[in-house]
Formats: C-alpha cells, structure tokens, sequence
C-alpha cells in the first residue's frame, strides 16, 4: 500500500485524533481551536476531506483514525507550491517588484558581505 | 459630458500633478536621501498619495510646483492641464500642445476629441474593474490556501503552504510564517512583522495600492508603488534594529538571506501580504544601518515635513496680484497672452477674462489656422437682451471693444468674428455678428495693437482707449448664411 501524504496542517490534525481517539466530534472542535487555532468551519472541511480519503472516519459523531502514524508521510514542502500558483495577489506585480529568486552565486555573495560586515 | 468622463478628466489632472511630484521625489531620493533612514524616503511618498486622490490642493507660495503647473482652474484649488472642458474644444489643446489631438470637423457631428474622451474613459473604468477582480480573486485564493495554517503562539500561525513570511488581514493582521523557518531566525522574522502592524504598514500597502488601481495607466505611479514598497520593508528593517542591540545587525541579514533562500522558485508578492522585496538592497540597507544622531533626526523631519508641504501645496499664483481692470482680469490676461491663434486653452482663457455682455454665454470658440488670413470666431448665445439693446437692435460696442483687446493679446489672428445667435426669439432667432480686421483694430487705436499687451500699464492704456472709441457701427447686423 502507498503511503498517505498530507500537508503539515493535516498532519498536526490527525495528530490530535490519534492522542486521543476515539473522540467525540465537538471535542475535536475545542481541541482543534486551542491547539491549532482553527475555526469550526475550517475543522469540518478539513474531517469531511480526510475521512472521504479513507484516512479518517467520522460515525455518529465519533472521530477514529482508520490509518497508523507509519503508513502517513508529509509533503516536502517544496512540492506543494506549484509554479504556476504561487503568487497570491498580482503575479505581475510581482514581477514588477523585482522579486527574482536569489540565485546560488548572490546568495553566497551576500552571505559574504554579512560576515565581511561581522567582523 | 457625462459623470464617468468628468471623473476620468480629475483623475488624469491628479495623475499629471502626482507625476512630477513623484519625478521630484525619485531625485530628492537619488541626490540627498541616499544615505539617511529610509523611513524619511518612505513618508515623502505620502504627498503623492495625497496628489492622486486630493482634486484640490491650499497655494502656498513654498509650492515646488510653480515651473511645472499649468492653469489653475479659477478658485477651486485644482490644478487642470487636461482642460475639463476639452471634448468640446474647437481645436483640443493640453498645455499648448495641439498638433497630435485630433481637431474639429465641420462636417462630424460630435468633435473628434469627445468621442476620443469618452471612448478613454471607458476603458479606464475597465481597467479597474479587471484589476479589482483580479486583486479579489488573488485575495480570496490566499486566504483559501492559509485557512489551514496552524497556530504557532497568539497571532503567528505557520503553514506548509507558503515560502515567505507575510501580515495577512486587515483588521486584525495575522503573521504567517512557512513550516520549518529556523529557530534562530523566528525572533528577527516576527518583530519585523511587529514592526508592520505597530506601523500600520498592512492598511497603508493596500490603500495605495487602491489607489494605484485608480492610476493604473500611469507608469510612472508603478515605479513609485515599487519603489515605496521598497522603503517602506526597509524603513521596517530599521525600526527594527533600532530597538535591538548593534551587534543583532548580522544574525538579522543573516534571517532576511535564510528567508530568501527558501523561496526557490517565484515570490509571492501580494500587495495585501507582507513579504521580501529586493532582499539584496535590504541586506545592504541592514548592514550599514547606524543609529542616526539625534540632530540629524531633527534635520532630516524638518526637512522630510516641509518638503511634504512644498510637494503637496499648489503654486501661488500671484493671487493677491492678480488684478482686474475695468472688468477685464488684466493678470489672466497678461499670462494668457500669446503668440498664436492656434494655442487654443490660452485664446479661450483670454476670452473668458473679459467682461461680455450681460444675457450673452460664451458657446464655442472656432479657430482658423490651416492657413493665412488666421481667424478667431467666437459664438455667443444671447439670452436676454436689456443690456445690450440700442435703438431697437443689439449693439455691437462691447463685442468691439473686446475683439481690438484679442487682436492686442493674440499675436497672429489677422480676424475675428463675432456670431452671437439668438435665443431670446425677440430677433426671430436670427444670428447676428461682424467681422473685424486687426488693420480696422490698429486703425481705430492709432497704433499696432499689439504694443499695448507688453505690460499690464500699457493694457490698461488699451482698455481705456478702446471704452473712449467711438464706434462706427452702433448695431449689429443679421448674419447672411
């Protein structure tokens, strides 16, 4: 069986569930607010994906885990900002403002004016 | 005309006064600001701001605007270079500049350059309604993709989802930071993102960048939001060492390049998002931060306020000068003296710094300029006739007078017509006017006219000469044609 993958905040929720299920939804709900600082509606989104991807199960209001800590792993996270998605407002504007990536030579140049300036 | 296009003309009058407030400002930067905090390069660009959304603006005489403005429009405090009344111009003029606009035509019904305006105007308004789109969209797809962020400690919330760390939220601004930022490098990242909602950086970013929505088809407006966004991260950076030992210089450089570094492809850059802009000039800006002395920072505000003032303030012009003679505004006319019949903005101004008739409104002005003898002809609509009636028909006197004073101001117009149409029905709607040549002109006064505009003396010489004329004709005949 492949592995699961999740995004970070999906990892850290279903964290939750398996220090203490099973759970009873509402409780979830606090917990999810205390510790992730989630709203309600952003919890339910997250529960009604996972448990429509097998990994959780959501029966009379009671949250159970349906896969193990070892069958799930994380996104790396460069995988998961496409190129073609990733400005949030005006990608023109982006470009515009000069926001190159820095490349490996600048980085090492400026690097070195930093400890240059250390000294 | 329309509202839209009313509206459209004030933004492109602001547009051309924020531009050269913005030239100055770009040079004042260049030239003396190089050195010095960048929070006093950051607040110049607030008279901008101000241009682009103020009509109106106080005169004061410390104006740096005084070479560059054109006419301010009479009593309102705005400064017009783009004429409102430009589609209905004979010959559309901006600021003397004629020959590329497109003139009248007899035989179009609407002029040209009313359409030209309209059409303009339209696509103005487009333009903002794709960018406020745009900028929705982008918006909501943001606050979509860190919805799931995860709460770090009271406002920070960190995701996997992002590469930078940016403010998100108007109201109550929350930080977002990327998963896995390094332990040495939170410290520094958050109290920058402090210092923007201590300075309320996060309101002041989208509202200019509201406003540059406003003035998108100004290019100049984009290099100032680019160069501002600029300042104003690098103002941040010194607000925050300022608050922190000298030697925290280096570890902070050192959290801007990590950050940096871990955007491997392209940046978000969202104007309603804090991120990193030209990491490498910040770096540079970081590392040669010194605490200012405290006499420099004395200089540099009083400096920074009253050139804040000068930028925003409209050129004095003359006021307490500015002089009218016998009903005619002798300084308008003085300054609105010219050369050429075809300079169309300062021929109808001259017109209208002359008292006319009582019951007579100015309509159009037509100018005749393809070739040699030049014409002016100016349309009036008489409403109401009691002041100008003699012996039972409408006298010419005033339209006389005034028309040797043009021939005086006016260097190469060799005639002008005066048509005034009647609207009152009492002379059976019938035009009525004349024809005047500037050699009867230079005849009645005994001299070339044209000496008398070389000094407001010698026009209020004129203007009482030509009230002491007799006139050759008392009334005005009925237009043939």
């Amino acid at each position: 069986m492949k592995p699961y993958k999740l995004f970070d905040a999906e990892y850290k929720f279903v964290s939750l569930i398996w220090e203490n299920e099973p759970m009873n939804s509402t409780e979830l709900v606090r917990l999810s607010f205390d510790r992730l600082g989630w709203k309600k509606s952003t919890t339910y989104t997250v529960l009604r994906k996972l448990c429509r991807r097998g990994i959780l199960q959501n029966r009379d209001s009671i949250v159970t885990s349906l896969v193990k800590r070892e069958d799930i792993q994380k996104y790396e996270s460069e995988a998961l900002v496409e190129k073609n998605f990733d400005g949030s407002l005006p990608m023109f504007l982006t470009a515009f403002l000069d926001e190159k990536k820095l490349s490996t030579k600048e980085a090492e140049e400026l690097k070195q004016i930093i400890e240059k300036a250390a000294r | 005309m329309n509202t839209l296009q009313k509206v459209f003309i004030a933004v492109l009058n602001m547009s051309i006064t924020a531009s050269y407030v913005a030239i100055g400002i770009m040079l004042i930067r260049l030239l003396f600001l190089r050195k010095a905090p960048k929070v006093f390069s950051y607040a110049l660009w607030s008279a901008v701001l101000i241009r682009l959304v103020c009509p109106v603006s106080f005169s004061s005489v410390f104006s740096l605007l005084g070479p560059v403005s054109s006419r301010a429009l009479q009593g309102t405090g705005a400064l017009e270079y783009v004429p409102h009344d430009i589609g209905f111009m004979q010959v559309p003029a901006i600021n003397g500049i004629s020959s590329s606009l497109p003139h009248a035509t007899e035989a179009a019904s609407v002029n040209p350059m009313q359409i030209v305006m309209a059409v303009l105007s339209v696509v103005w308004l487009a333009g903002i309604v794709v960018l406020l789109l745009y900028s929705a969209i982008s918006y909501l797809t943001m606050r979509n993709r860190i919805r799931m962020a995860t709460l770090v400690q009271d406002n920070v919330f960190e995701t996997d989802r992002i590469r930078t760390a940016f403010l998100f939220g108007l109201i109550r601004p929350g930080i977002y930071i990327p998963v896995g930022v390094r332990e040495s490098d939170l410290p520094y990242i958050l109290a920058h993102e402090r210092m923007h909602i201590q300075r309320r950086d996060y309101l002041i970013k989208p509202l200019a960048f509201l406003v540059l929505i406003v003035h998108w088809f100004n290019p100049l407006m984009w290099v100032s939001f680019a160069l501002m966004s600029g300042d104003m991260e690098m103002s941040c950076d010194e607000g925050v060492l300022a608050n922190m030992d000298s030697d925290a210089t280096s570890s902070y450089s050192t959290s801007l390049l990590s950050l940096a570094m871990r955007r491997s492809g392209l940046a978000t850059g969202s104007p309603l998002a804090f991120s990193e802009s030209n990491v490498k000039s910040r770096i540079r800006n970081v590392l040669n931060y010194k605490k200012p002395a405290f006499w420099t920072i004395i200089l540099a505000v009083v400096l920074t306020a009253s050139l804040i003032v000068a930028f925003t303030a409209n050129p004095k012009r003359r006021q307490a000068a500015s002089t009218s003679y016998l009903g005619y505004a002798t300084t308008a006319l003085m300054e609105n003296k010219t050369l050429y019949v075809g300079d169309n903005s300062k021929v109808v101004a001259l017109i209208d710094a002359m008292p006319w008739p009582k019951g007579t409104v100015r309509s159009t002005v037509e100018l005749q300029t393809a070739a040699a003898p030049y014409g002016l002809t100016v349309n009036f609509d008489l409403n109401d006739d009691s002041s100008i009636k003699a012996q039972g028909a409408i006298s010419g006197d005033a339209f006389y007078r005034n028309s040797i004073v043009l021939f005086s101001l006016i260097d190469n117009v060799d005639v002008i017509n005066c048509k005034i149409a009647d609207k009152t029905g009492k002379y059976n709607g019938a035009s009525y006017g004349f024809t005047y040549t500037r050699e009867a002109a230079n005849t009645a006064v005994g001299k070339d006219v044209r000496e008398f505009a070389n000094s407001q003396e010698s026009l209020r010489n004129l203007l009482d000469a030509v009230q002491k004329l007799p006139m050759s004709s008392d009334t005005l005949k009925p237009l043939t044609g």
